[in-house]
């Protein structure tokens, strides 16, 4: 980095910060950078430059030197992992060790170290919260009530679908509100007809295409970000060369570099962000580059946290000061507790044998979706809130034999057949936030930057277990209705945060006494600091999360200009 | 497919030869301390090769080893499987061998092609579990290397990178068509 001014904090000035590049910290990025803020974006891992970092992208399966495989130097980076990682993603992969945790309990912690962030690895789902989401604690009686309603986000909704791209069909229904559509991804012949399976036989259940962040019909604004229409190519995962889908990288931080006011730094993990007594805020933020292992310091009037909900509990932990000794803003004690996710556990699958004269041809970068049903309106079942379903059966399966050798062999590889569709379903839980379900920092050990690890300590309540066998109950009665066949529920057991939609910790609220931010999602004693990641939510919803976080950032970020404006921050 | 095409076909195939020029015999040396293989001795790699041949052999579309999967599974194994999994897999062709030479006093790479097949199904036996395991890892290997080539993807189903659209719904097309 180039400090060659004698004034080295002058030179370091900036402002706004911003922390992380991925979903939020984009939109953060490119919300102050088009208002003429200087921003600088700091990334914890290694730059990734749209298209040109893609290295994969174009790769035919047979132009892999190991057919996908990784070496085994390769994998051992990736630790036990590393032998079910393809070639065509692990660059996005986080190594072992980059940063170590304690899970006092089992936890799948993901996590996207990149400029970008998890945008290039997400599953691109993008649905709006309706006030039956909002409105859920406080009718539940369950954390605390949110500080905003649909109509507050409602137009930051609308802005950022607009510039994101998303499919979609309106579908009319008050628990899942349209948005800014561009055309939606076909149905299959199962889909339809389980959509009218599902019409027949229920009031308040709805099978619609599902919603996603990809630009089906290029818009201008879509063109001027240099992205094209969507290929269908399903390589998404590699990094999209088209801008196909909605990414940090295709969309947001380019958007935010040509207005002349972002200034990017990979390589900046973020140890704390800095506090000054006397001026009673945050002046700005202290980073270990992980390329010389030194530790620099930045400074900025306002500060947004996107480093992703669990990096953002860890870094406002260990931002401690004789003010702050339990972290920013943290006099209440709840920071790092309240930790929530989705509850992806219950799984179905199955086949259909009809429409065996029909077929699909190219490829469904999406899936169908059922919104949430259980409890909608009052509460009808053993278990609190309930779940949304992705449900998918985009073609027939291509079958062929592998019976005998030689020649018999030979003949059966070339002898492909279309065999039945098969349907899948996945459960979409909203997980209730509870106090025990927390982060905090271990008293002693240390990652390799000398940052406390993070001691993830979440586990299922009973709650959880009900919901999935409600969930495998309701949806193999569906499926029989279907006339669906080898039905297979399951519970999979799989610990939390492997559905990679971990929330919270610093939610939003009325009180200081019960909360951490405001309904600006400023920290309520740190008023310069903006927390709208996943750690800023209340409650979990059963919505992808996403485009959540995204109107929830715009929404702040104009809010913190306004603010400057008027000379308040 | 004309013979033209299949030259053609051929010319820019096989396992990333172009991008990767190492899996002739003649590179064999020159390859080493670049990507690793089995270092198999002569005898090893020609019942490799003839285990490949055997698998899937050539008939009126390319075999197994015309798309040079042999010199593929000897780096993929090499590269990218523990230790012990390449020597069981050493050990799976030692053993090919040894059953030519006890079944019919002949080395495995010079039997006639039916031979060789009763030879290799003599691995695919349940109560040798350790014989029964290299039969299946070899096939398999050997079925995802071909079904995976260029030639395979290209010529024999609806391979698309870039199919530009999703219908979710059409009618079979009657008479043949690739899937």
């Amino acid at each position: 980095m180039p400090h060659f001014n004698i004034d080295a904090e002058k030179a370091n000035t900036y402002d706004a910060i911003v922390i992380g590049s991925g979903i939020s910290g984009g939109w953060a990025a490119k919300e102050l950078c088009e208002k003429g803020l200087k921003t600088l974006v700091l990334e914890r891992g290694r730059d990734v430059k749209h298209i040109v970092d893609y290295p994969t992208a174009n790769k035919h399966p047979w132009e892999f030197e190991f057919g996908g495989r990784l070496p085994l130097e390769k994998q051992a980076e990736f630790g036990r992992r590393g032998a079910r990682i393809h070639e065509s993603t692990a660059h996005f992969w986080m190594k072992e060790g980059e940063q170590e945790t304690v899970q006092e309990k089992p936890f799948q912690w993901t996590r996207g170290y990149q400029v970008g962030g998890k945008s290039l690895l997400w599953a691109r789902q993008t649905q709006r919260w309706s006030d039956l989401d909002f409105e859920g604690p406080a009718r539940d009686g369950y954390a605390i009530d949110w500080p905003i309603r649909y109509k507050d986000l409602a137009p930051w909704y609308s802005h950022v679908e607009k510039f994101s791209g998303i499919a979609g069909n309106y579908d009319g229904l008050p628990q899942l509100p349209d948005g800014e559509f561009l055309k939606p991804f076909d149905l299959s012949c199962v889909e339809r007809h389980f959509q009218k399976i599902i019409q027949q036989n229920y009031r308040d259940r709805h099978l619609i295409h599902g919603r996603c962040a990809h630009v089906t019909e290029p818009q201008e604004i879509h063109l001027q970000q240099g992205r094209a229409k969507c290929q269908h190519r399903n390589l998404c995962n590699r990094g999209c060369p088209f801008g196909g889908y909605f990414s940090a990288n295709a969309s947001t931080l380019p958007w935010a570099e040509r207005t002349g006011n972002m200034t990017l730094r990979p390589h900046s993990v973020v140890h704390s962000i800095i506090f000054d007594e006397e001026k009673g805020k945050a002046t700005g933020v202290r980073i270990i580059d992980a390329t010389d292992g030194n530790t620099y310091e930045y400074f900025a009037r306002i500060i947004f946290v996107n480093a992703s909900a669990l990096n953002s509990n860890l870094i406002l932990l260990n931002s401690t000061s004789s003010r702050f000794p339990n972290g920013l803003g943290n006099d209440n004690g709840l920071l790092g507790k309240f930790i929530s996710w989705h509850n992806y556990r219950g799984q179905i699958s199955g086949r259909s044998e009809d429409f065996p004269d029909k077929m699909s041809t190219g490829k469904n970068p999406s899936h169908s979706y059922i919104p949430r049903f259980r409890n909608l309106y009052k509460q009808e079942t053993d278990f609190l809130r309930g779940y949304a379903v992705g449900f998918g059966s985009s073609s027939r399966a291509v079958q062929f034999s592998r019976v005998g050798i030689g020649e018999e062999l030979k003949k059966n590889l070339f002898d492909r057949s279309l065999g039945p569709w098969w349907v899948s379903g996945w459960m979409q839980g909203e997980v209730i936030p509870i106090e025990s379900n927390h982060v905090r920092l271990h008293e002693s050990l240390k990652d390799k930057y000398g940052i406390p690890q993070l001691v993830l300590s979440c586990d299922w309540t009973e709650n959880d277990d009900k919901m999935v066998k409600d969930y495998m109950e309701q949806m193999t009665e569906m499926f029989e209705k279907a006339g669906f066949t080898a039905i297979n529920a399951r519970d999979s057991g799989s610990p939390p945060g492997s559905d990679i939609h971990e929330m919270g910790g610093v939610r939003m609220g009325h009180d200081p006494k019960t909360s951490l931010l405001n309904k600006w999602n400023q920290l309520h004693l740190c008023k310069n600091v903006f927390v709208t990641d996943g750690a800023c939510m209340t409650s979990t919803a059963t919505q992808n999360p996403s485009l959540t976080y995204m109107a929830i950032t715009a929404r702040a970020a104009n809010y913190a200009v306004e603010e400057i404006n008027k000379g308040n921050l | 497919m004309d013979r033209r095409t299949m030259m053609k076909s051929l010319a820019i195939t096989v396992w990333g030869m172009m991008a990767f020029p190492g899996c002739g015999p003649e590179n064999q040396t020159e390859l080493k301390g670049l990507v690793k293989n089995l270092n198999l001795n002569q005898d090893q790699l020609a019942n490799l090769e003839k285990l490949v041949d055997t698998f899937l052999p050539k008939t009126d579309t390319y075999g197994g080893v015309d798309l040079n999967i042999h010199h593929f599974l000897d780096k993929l194994i090499a590269n990218c499987y523990p230790e012990d999994q390449q020597i069981e897999f050493i050990g799976g062709l030692n053993k090919l061998e040894q059953h030519a030479q006890e079944s019919f006093g002949q080395r495995f790479s010079a039997l006639a092609p039916q031979d060789r097949e009763m030879n290799l199904l003599l691995m695919n036996d349940e109560s040798k579990p350790e014989e029964k395991s290299f039969f299946e890892f070899a096939k398999e290997q050997i079925i995802l290397a071909y079904t995976s080539s260029e030639y395979f993807l290209t010529n024999f189903t609806n391979y698309d990178m870039i199919p530009g659209g999703y219908d979710g719904c059409v009618d079979v097309p009657q008479g043949t068509y690739k899937i």
